[in-house]
C-alpha cells in the first residue's frame, strides 16, 4: 500500500468523522429542580458532567438550575415547572410530584441505587465563635435564654429533618416517651425567634443579621457558613446524635419524554453516583455514598450516632401525615 | 431610683414594646417601631459609656456590677431589634411571594377581569350596548318613518382555563327587530390553543368568510354593514381550525359548519343535516417591514361551499330578503308563483367568494372587499302545469370604504383608540373620524320572472354612506351616519324603486 496514498485516506475519512459527528452533535437542555442549599454543589456539578457528557456524545448540554423550598419547588414541577430532573431534600416531596402531578412512577426510588439518594448529610449546630452559651448538645437548645435558628418546617425540606432529629433524639433519651419528645420539640422551637422558608434564609439570619446564638440545619450548610464567613466566627458543634438525611434524585419521566432528553437526564443523576461525581459531592461538604470519594477529596466528616426516619417514624409518608400535615404535631405545639 | 435601675427599667420597658404583636402591625408601623427601638438603643449605650467612665467618686465594684447589667440589657435590646428587622424583612419576603401567586382582579376599559398570576386561568365579563336611531327621509310613507332601537346589548363572557384552553359565551339581549327581542346565544365557543400555528374551536361563532362580517361589531367604522356583508354568512355552529404563519404574516382558518345562508346566522341546531366548508386565507405580507408605508396591508380571501335544500336557507334567515342598511327588505324571492303555493327554495350547491382587503396607514384607512353568492334555487311544485324550475344564481357584491381619523389617532381594522380622554377643562375632547363608503348588490338577471318579481325587486341597490364617528374616551361612541340607498327598476315595469335617505345615529358602550 502507498503510504502517502494511505494517509491521505485516513485523513479524508478522520475529516469525514468529525464532520459526520459535528453535523449529528446536539445542544440540549436540562432543568435540575433543586432544594435550597444545592446551588454550589450543582453549579460545580453541571460543569463536569457537560465535559463529560461532551466528550463521551459529542453533544452540548446546558443545565439550568432552580433552587428554593423543596416543597415549594416540589408543587412548581406540580404546576407545570418544566424540570427535567428534580434533586430536593426529601423522599415526600418527590412522591407527591407521582402521586399529585403524574409525572413520574411510583417506584422512581428503586431506580437508582440507595433508594435514589447519591449521597447523605445530617443535622448539625453552628455556634458564634468561642460557643459563649456552651452548646454542645441537644439538651442545650432548649434552655432558657438560648436563641435557635432553624427554618420552618412547613416550607423547608432541610428543616423537616431538623424537626425529625430534635423528635427522634428526644425520643431516644426519653426511652421512646411521646409526652416528653413533644414537650421538648415544644420548647425547642419557643426558643426560636425567627423561622426562615428556607436553609439558606436561615443561615443569613443566624450568619449576617446575627440573630441568635445558634443555626440548626444542614452539616453542608454550616460548613460552607464556615468557609463563607471564616472559622475565626463561627464553629460547629456536632450534637452525640442526629438524623440520616437522605436527599433523593429523580428524572421527571413525562417531562424528560416530552423534551427528548431522558438519555440525558437519566445520565445526568447517574454520573452522581461516579468516582467524580462523589467526589464533587464530598467537596461541596455532604456526605458521598462512596466513603472512599471523602477521602480522595481531602474531607473528613465528624463521625456521630445517626438513625433514619424509617427506624423512628415509619418513613416520610408516615411522618407526614403525623407531624407536617395542617394540625399535625408540629402545628399543635407550635402553636403561636 | 439609681441609674442602672432606670436603665433596666427602660430595657425591660423596650422589651415590652418590642414584644408586642409585631404581625398586627403595617411595614410602616414597624419601620417606625424599629427606628424608636434604635434610637432608645443609642440613648442606651450613650448612658452605659457615661456609666463605664463615672465623673463621680461611686465604688468601683458597684459601677462593675451596674456596667455589665446594661450591657446585658443593650444585647438583649439589639437581638431583638434584630429579630423584629427579621421579621420584617420575611413578611416583607412573604408578602411579595404571596403576590406572585395571588389573582388578579382588574376593572377599566377592557372590563371586569379576574386571572390567576401565572395567568393561566382568566376570566372576563365585557358588554356591548348600541343605542340607535334611525330617520328615513320622504320615505314615501313606507314604515318605519323613524324608530329608536336597541340595535346590540351583549353581556360577553369569555376566559382561559389551563392556559391553552379558551371559551368564549356571548348573549344577546336586543336584536333591533320584532323577531329578535328575547336573549339569543351568540356566541357559544371553546377552543385550545395547540401552537401559534394551531388553534381549534368548536361551537357557535362566526364563520371564516367576510372580511367585515369578521371585524368586531363594536370596532366597524359604519352603523350598519354593507351590501357585501348581505351575501355572507354569519355565525354558524361547527369546528374550526386556524393559525398563524411567518410571525403572523399569514394567517388561515378553515371549517365545517351545519351551513348557513347568507346575512344570517345560524340556529343552535342544523336545519337539514347538509354541511358547509367555509374558510379564509389573509396575509399581511409586509407587517414585519420597516417601511411605515406599507406595513398596513392586508389582503385575502374568503369562501365557502355547501348544499342547502329547504326554504329556510333562503337568504336573511329564510326570508328569501335582502335589506338596507335600514334594515328594510328592498329585494324578496317569490314566496308563491301565480296558482302555486310552493315558493322559491334553495336546492342544491351553494358557494361563495370572497376576495378582500385593507389598507391602513396613520389615520387614513381603506377597506375593501368583493363576494359573490352563487346558490341553486327551485321554483314550481313539480307538476305538469307547474314543472320544477331551477336556477345557478349568482348574485354579486363590492364595497370601497375609507375613513380617516382627524385627530391623528391611528386608523385600524380595530376601533380608535383616543389620544386624549374627553376633559374639556384641559381642551380634550377625544379622536373625531370621518368616514365614507360606497357599496353595491346586484342580483343575477335570470332571477326575475321565475324567482324574483321584477316589477317589485329591484334587480341592483347602490349605496353611499357619510358619516362621523366620536370616541370620547376608548368605552364610548357617538356616530351619525347619512346613507343614500339608489335601487335600478322594481317599480312597476320601468320604473326605479324610491330610493332611501337614512340618518342613523348610535351611542355606544362597549368594555
Amino acid at each position: 500500500m502507498n503510504p502517502t496514498r494511505f494517509l491521505r485516506q485516513l485523513t479524508l475519512a478522520a475529516l469525514v468523522s468529525v464532520s459526520i459527528a459535528g453535523a449529528f452533535a446536539k445542544d440540549i437542555t436540562l432543568l435540575n429542580v433543586s432544594y435550597d442549599p444545592t446551588r454550589e454543589l450543582y453549579t460545580d456539578y453541571n460543569k463536569a458532567f457537560q465535559a463529560y457528557w461532551k466528550a463521551k456524545t459529542g453533544d452540548t448540554v446546558t443545565v439550568r438550575q432552580s433552587h428554593g423550598g423543596s416543597g415549594k419547588q416540589a408543587r412548581s414541577v406540580i404546576d407545570g415547572l418544566d424540570a427535567d430532573v428534580v434533586t430536593l431534600a426529601l423522599a415526600y416531596d418527590i412522591d407527591a410530584i407521582s402521586e399529585r402531578g403524574r409525572l413520574l412512577p411510583a417506584d422512581w426510588q428503586t431506580r437508582l441505587p440507595n433508594n435514589s439518594s447519591p449521597y447523605t448529610s445530617t443535622i448539625v449546630f453552628l455556634v458564634r465563635k468561642g460557643n459563649p452559651k456552651g452548646i454542645r448538645d441537644w439538651e442545650d437548645l432548649v434552655k432558657p435564654g438560648i436563641g435557635i435558628i432553624p427554618a420552618n418546617p412547613k416550607t423547608s425540606g432541610g428543616a423537616r429533618w431538623t424537626y425529625l432529629a430534635a423528635y427522634g433524639t428526644a425520643l431516644h433519651r426519653n426511652g421512646g416517651d411521646e409526652a416528653k419528645a413533644r414537650e421538648y420539640v415544644a420548647k425547642f422551637y419557643k426558643n426560636a425567634p425567627v423561622l426562615d422558608t428556607g436553609a439558606r434564609g436561615a443561615t443569613t439570619t443566624f450568619a449576617q443579621r446575627e440573630i441568635g446564638d445558634v443555626l440548626v440545619g444542614w452539616e453542608n450548610e454550616a460548613i460552607l457558613a464556615l468557609a463563607e464567613f471564616g472559622k475565626d466566627k463561627f464553629e460547629i458543634i456536632v450534637p452525640s446524635e442526629s438524623i440520616l438525611a437522605e436527599p433523593p434524585v429523580s428524572v421527571v419521566d413525562r417531562v424528560a419524554k416530552r423534551h427528548g432528553t431522558e438519555a440525558v437526564a437519566k445520565a445526568y443523576l447517574e454520573y452522581l453516583y461516579s468516582d467524580a461525581g462523589q467526589e464533587l459531592i464530598a467537596r461541596n461538604h455532604y456526605r458521598p455514598r462512596n466513603a472512599a470519594a471523602a477521602t480522595k477529596a481531602g474531607v473528613t466528616f465528624t463521625s456521630l450516632k445517626l438513625f433514619t426516619i424509617a427506624e423512628v417514624f415509619g418513613g416520610w409518608k408516615q411522618a407526614q401525615k403525623t407531624h407536617f400535615a395542617d394540625g399535625g404535631v408540629f402545628d399543635q405545639l407550635n402553636k403561636p | 431610683m439609681n441609674p442602672s435601675s432606670r436603665l433596666l427599667s427602660s430595657a425591660v420597658l423596650a422589651s415590652l414594646v418590642a414584644s408586642a404583636p409585631f404581625a398586627a402591625l403595617g411595614a410602616d408601623d414597624q419601620a417606625a417601631t424599629i427606628a424608636a427601638l434604635l434610637k432608645r438603643i443609642e440613648e442606651l449605650e450613650h448612658k452605659v459609656a457615661n456609666l463605664e467612665h463615672p465623673s463621680s467618686t461611686a465604688s468601683a465594684s458597684t459601677s462593675s456590677t451596674s456596667s455589665s447589667k446594661t450591657d446585658a440589657a443593650v444585647q438583649d435590646l439589639q437581638q431583638q431589634v434584630k429579630v423584629l428587622k427579621r421579621q420584617n424583612e420575611l413578611s416583607t419576603e412573604a408578602a411579595a411571594e404571596k403576590a406572585q401567586t395571588a389573582p388578579v382582579v382588574s376593572i377599566g376599559a377592557q372590563g371586569f377581569q379576574v386571572r390567576s398570576a401565572d395567568t393561566n386561568f382568566v376570566f372576563k365579563l365585557r358588554g356591548l350596548v348600541q343605542a340607535d336611531t334611525r330617520w328615513l327621509i320622504n320615505n314615501g310613507g313606507g314604515t318605519p318613518a323613524e324608530t329608536f332601537l336597541l340595535r346590540r346589548a351583549r353581556l360577553i363572557s369569555e376566559g382561559t382555563f389551563f392556559r391553552d384552553f379558551d371559551y368564549q359565551l356571548v348573549t344577546e339581549f336586543g336584536g333591533g327587530s320584532a323577531t329578535a327581542q328575547s336573549p339569543t346565544i351568540l356566541d357559544a365557543n371553546v377552543s385550545y390553543r395547540v401552537s401559534p400555528a394551531l388553534s381549534l374551536k368548536a361551537g357557535k361563532f362566526k364563520s371564516p368568510v367576510g372580511l367585515e362580517v369578521l371585524q368586531s361589531d363594536r370596532d366597524r367604522s359604519f352603523i350598519e354593514s354593507a351590501l357585501p356583508s348581505q351575501l355572507i354568512p354569519n355565525r354558524d355552529i361547527g369546528f374550526q381550525a386556524s393559525g398563524d404563519f411567518f410571525d403572523g404574516r399569514l394567517s388561515y382558518a378553515a371549517g365545517v359548519f351545519n351551513g348557513s345562508s347568507d346575512a344570517t346566522s345560524a340556529n343552535n341546531t342544523d336545519i337539514e343535516g347538509k354541511k358547509e366548508f367555509a374558510g379564509r386565507v389573509f396575509s399581511h405580507p409586509f407587517a414585519t417591514s420597516s417601511n411605515e408605508w406599507i406595513q398596513g396591508l392586508g389582503v385575502g380571501l374568503g369562501g365557502s361551499y355547501g348544499n342547502a335544500e329547504t326554504a329556510s336557507n333562503l337568504p336573511n334567515g329564510g326570508r328569501g330578503t335582502y335589506v338596507s342598511d335600514s334594515q328594510q327588505a328592498w329585494f324578496t324571492y317569490k314566496s308563491g308563483i301565480a296558482g302555486d303555493t310552493t315558493g322559491v327554495v334553495t336546492d342544491g350547491p351553494h358557494w361563495r367568494l370572497s376576495p378582500q382587503g385593507y389598507y391602513y396607514f396613520r389615520s387614513f384607512g381603506v377597506l375593501g372587499e368583493y363576494a359573490v353568492s352563487d346558490q341553486r334555487y327551485r321554483a314550481g311544485n313539480g307538476t305538469a302545469a307547474n314543472p320544477f324550475k331551477f336556477a345557478y344564481l349568482d348574485n354579486t357584491a363590492w364595497q370601497v370604504a375609507v375613513s380617516y381619523v382627524l385627530t391623528g389617532e391611528a386608523s385600524s381594522y380595530k376601533s380608535v383608540t383616543p389620544r386624549h380622554n374627553l376633559n374639556p377643562a384641559e381642551g380634550n375632547w377625544g379622536a373625531f373620524e370621518v368616514v365614507a363608503r360606497y357599496s353595491e348588490l346586484d342580483i343575477d338577471s335570470a332571477a326575475f320572472g321565475t324567482f324574483a318579481d321584477p316589477t317589485k325587486s329591484p334587480h341592483a341597490a347602490h349605496a353611499v354612506t357619510v358619516g362621523l364617528n366620536w370616541y370620547p374616551n376608548r368605552i364610548f361612541r357617538a356616530s351619525v351616519n347619512y346613507t343614500l340607498t339608489d335601487y335600478d327598476g322594481g317599480n312597476g315595469a320601468t320604473g326605479d324603486k324610491r330610493s332611501e335617505n337614512l340618518i342613523l345615529t348610535r351611542f355606544q358602550v362597549a368594555f
